[in-house]
């Protein structure tokens, strides 16, 4: 993997949302490297702060959430400039044009008053891609290649005359409208219907292949991550828990909270008789736990959880972890 | 009445269509492909228009104000007499008099003319405050919402500030102070002078009169603007935390291509039903300033200062003051039954609610009921409006509705006119508070028709129950 060249790369981030409550600490030092033309999938129970990270990426949390710390490197002409300390300008031109975002739902995220071509176009006339006229037609190309079928009338559709799976089709259009490099698609597929969203995951990952896309996908969703995704981060209240390709994550899970995650799925080729639910819930991050944060649903949990943050620990080349029951293990490695 | 509205609002559907369709090849003619690019928005527009027919009150309103326009246009044009020909007849002469339709005023001119020549004034006083203040207020309102914090603390406490001083109070102590600068500058600018009297359909020679006037306006757009800025604020912040508006900042779009592509068309059918309903406020309490002496000045002919120079001669040559009376009326009850109907037009999930499916169908016996019930409620108008001779106060549908309201409900219930269903007709008329101050004892005469009126109201509310019931048998 290493082989590969990285091309974003999130430090140390820390996000925090200032509350009447009281300070939620959303991300708390996240670590994460994502290398060109790969998918990476991030999952996590709701309000583990997946579409947090991701929108931290270009500085979209909108108040009262601020980003504390960190750095998010990402190459931009082969030369690596931290998006957090871009001028508003400058991260404005990246966004919609070298990173972009698909949201969730696709109901609400075209504006109601505008025709699909013209969102569409717009995007490209307000990076400079296209004057209107070329970025007309350029519009009809794009759904073309989303299959969307009759194009030429579609383009002059409102929002409202189309379904659910034909608009979410127009997001993705106007999200590759610029050839980002990387394509965000937070729960691209939740709003959708079973077999609209195969549809649309065969037809992300065709664009994928074709265009060579990099994709951070992030879903709650096991099957898509087993099929979508090259690597996969498990997030946990805040904390990147667990890094690893695909298939290692659900041939031998490391992380306690990543081997409840798989048991509470259903498996489709095992009789299983009950899905073991991970005990407990998910923790107040404005009292979030100390030490590990999972320790207290942890069923291995040891006295040191309780005090201190485990180390990130690499276990297998590219695959990490941050869990104390490692760290004995990596220890004794060292001595034997 | 519902059944031969089906009918006619059919033949309306028809015409309306045509309209649109020769809007459309209007379109295309200049660019041509236009038809074919802009079909859904054409179908959409066609559909409003027919939710708009299925809508009696609707085009009774519509048409009052097309007539508005049309009497503030061409008014001036039309009108028999010049304004600034003072005593030329006997002065306060009943309606009918020597072939003068109306009558004749305080200063011996024929009312006709005056109440021709004084329509342009109220048109272009109504829509130069709209013109001004509302953008005023848009902008600022937006600002406010989409940037919040300290932006929005600023902008919000400045609009606190003009909330805390009275309206009218503002509006006076503007309005006694501003002319004489307006004046001097209007007579350094010659050009602008000769616009305005243009615009306001009165001789270059009256244009001192001009600071007065336009004093008035600045002061009702100072008064104004305070009420689109926080009405837009509070809508604008619901839809800035629409998914699209989020979509549109990752997409990489400016905060002013946001605010003024994405939020603000948004907004367009609150603030269009918002600026028709105000329309009528405006020129009511433009006539209510006048009627406290303040704005134009005689000759310069103004509806409110008709009515309070009527109200000396009040009871006894009433026309003085029902005349003009019932045209400021008639003007704030167009718009406000406009810009209700548009309310439900204008958004696209209402307009859908809209049932258009109209069938022919047998007469049920709530159709009779409700046809009384119609009868009743435009008879008690009638009688209210246009029986005043041997009532000798009703001289505003307003003043009685309303007197008898109070007396059921006390004093404190004004606030409660505007919440009813015909509210909006009574809330119009709260504006007339100032004429209500000088005919309490009007009462009794004109309650008959209040009775009448509400009558043909509860019986309406029967034939809708009936009209359920057969509809839940079914």
């Amino acid at each position: 993997m290493s082989n590969k060249e990285i091309i974003l790369s999130i430090r140390d981030l820390y996000v925090n949302f200032y509350t009447y409550a009281g300070v939620v600490k959303a991300i708390n030092g996240v670590n994460l490297d994502i290398y060109k033309g790969e998918v990476f999938g991030l999952v996590g129970e709701t309000g583990c702060g997946k579409s947090v990270t991701s929108r931290a990426i270009t500085r979209l949390i909108p108040p009262p959430g601020r980003i504390e710390k960190g750095e998010i490197l990402y190459k931009r002409n082969s030369e690596y400039v931290d998006l957090l300390k871009l001028p508003e300008d400058e991260i404005r031109k990246i966004r919609g044009d070298e990173i972009s975002y698909i949201f969730q739902d696709p109901t609400s995220s075209l504006d109601p008053l505008y025709t699909s071509g013209y969102q569409i176009a717009e995007t490209m006339v307000v990076h400079d891609r296209a004057e209107w006229n070329e970025a007309w037609k350029k519009a009809v190309e794009l759904l073309k290649e989303t299959l969307i079928p009759d194009p030429e009338s579609r383009v002059k559709n409102y929002p409202h005359e189309m379904s659910g799976g034909m608009r979410q089709r127009i997001v993705i259009s106007i999200a590759l409208s610029n050839d980002p490099k990387l394509l965000i698609a937070d729960e691209p597929t939740t709003n959708v219907d079973v077999t609209v969203q195969a549809e649309l995951m065969d037809l992300l990952r065709e664009l994928q292949r074709k265009k060579g896309t990099t994709i951070l996908l992030i879903t709650h969703h096991m099957g898509l991550i087993a099929e979508m995704t090259d690597r996969v981060g498990v997030m946990y209240a805040g904390n990147l828990v667990e890094i690893a390709p695909v298939d290692e994550i659900f041939a031998e899970p490391l992380h306690p909270y990543t081997k409840g995650l798989l048991a509470a799925v259903p498996n489709p080729l095992q009789k299983i008789d009950k899905l073991v639910p991970i005990k407990g819930s998910v923790p107040n991050l404005i009292y979030p736990p100390s030490g590990c944060r999972f320790h207290p649903r942890c069923p291995f949990a040891m006295p040191i959880c309780k005090e201190k943050r485990p180390p990130r620990i690499e276990i297998k080349p590219g695959h990490y972890v941050e869990c104390w029951l490692y760290a004995e293990e990596v220890k004794k490695k060292g001595e034997s | 009445m519902g059944i031969l509205w089906i009918k006619f609002s059919k033949k309306l559907d028809f015409v309306t269509d045509k309209l649109v369709d020769v809007y459309a090849k209007f379109r295309d003619f200049f660019a041509p492909g236009w038809i074919d690019k802009n079909r859904s928005r054409i179908d959409e527009l066609k559909l409003m228009l027919r939710a708009f027919n299925r809508s009696p009150l609707g085009v009774f309103g519509f048409i009052l104000i097309v007539f508005f326009f049309f009497l503030g246009i061409f008014g001036p044009m039309i009108a028999p007499e010049p304004y600034w020909e003072l005593f030329r007849y006997p002065r306060n002469m009943p309606p009918g008099w020597m072939g003068h339709v109306f009558g004749t005023d305080h200063y011996g001119r024929d009312l006709l003319s005056i109440m021709l020549w004084g329509a342009r004034v109220s048109l272009v006083i109504g829509l130069l405050v709209v013109a001004l203040g509302v953008p005023l207020g848009i902008i600022l309102g937006l600002i406010a919402a989409y940037y919040g914090g300290a932006v929005d603390e600023i902008i919000m406490r400045i609009v606190d500030i003009f909330y805390a001083f009275p309206a009218l109070m503002l509006a006076i102590a503007m309005a006694a102070v501003l002319p004489t600068t307006i004046s001097s500058f209007l007579y350094k600018v010659p050009i602008l002078e000769a616009f305005f009297t243009t615009l306001f359909g009165i001789r270059l020679y009256d244009s001192g009169n001009l600071g007065p006037m336009l004093a008035v306006i600045l002061a009702m757009v100072i008064v104004w603007w305070p009420g689109y800025t926080r009405m837009i604020r509070a809508v604008a912040l619901s839809e800035k935390e629409k998914v699209y508006v989020e979509d549109a900042k990752a997409l990489g779009l400016s905060d002013f291509q946001i605010m003024f592509k994405h939020i603000l068309p948004n907004l367009s059918s609150i603030i269009l039903v918002m600026v028709t309903i105000d329309l009528g406020s405006i020129i009511i309490l433009e006539a209510a300033l006048s009627f406290l002496g303040l704005g134009a000045q005689p000759p310069i002919a103004e509806i409110g200062r008709l009515v309070s120079d009527g109200r000396q001669y009040w009871p006894d040559k009433w026309w003085l003051v029902i005349i003009p009376g019932t045209f400021l009326f008639i003007v704030g009850l167009g718009w406000n039954l406009l810009g209700d109907v548009l309310r439900d037009v204008l958004d696209p999930r209402t307009r859908r609610s809209i049932e258009f499916g109209l069938k022919e169908r047998p007469v049920y016996f709530y159709d009779i009921i409700g046809l009384i019930g119609d009868l009743l409620l435009i008879g008690g108008f009638i009688y209210i409006v246009l029986v005043p001779v041997d009532v000798p106060g009703a001289f505003l549908m307003s003043g009685p509705l309303i007197i008898a309201f109070i007396l059921w409900k006390g004093l404190d219930s004004i606030g409660i006119l505007r919440k009813f269903r015909i509210g909006k007709i009574l809330g119009v008329i709260t504006y007339y508070g100032t004429y209500l101050l000088i005919t309490p004892y009007l009462l009794p005469g004109a309650f008959n028709g209040f009775l009448i009126t509400l009558a043909g109201l509860i019986i309406k509310m029967i034939r809708d129950e009936l009209e359920t019931m057969r509809s839940g048998a079914e």
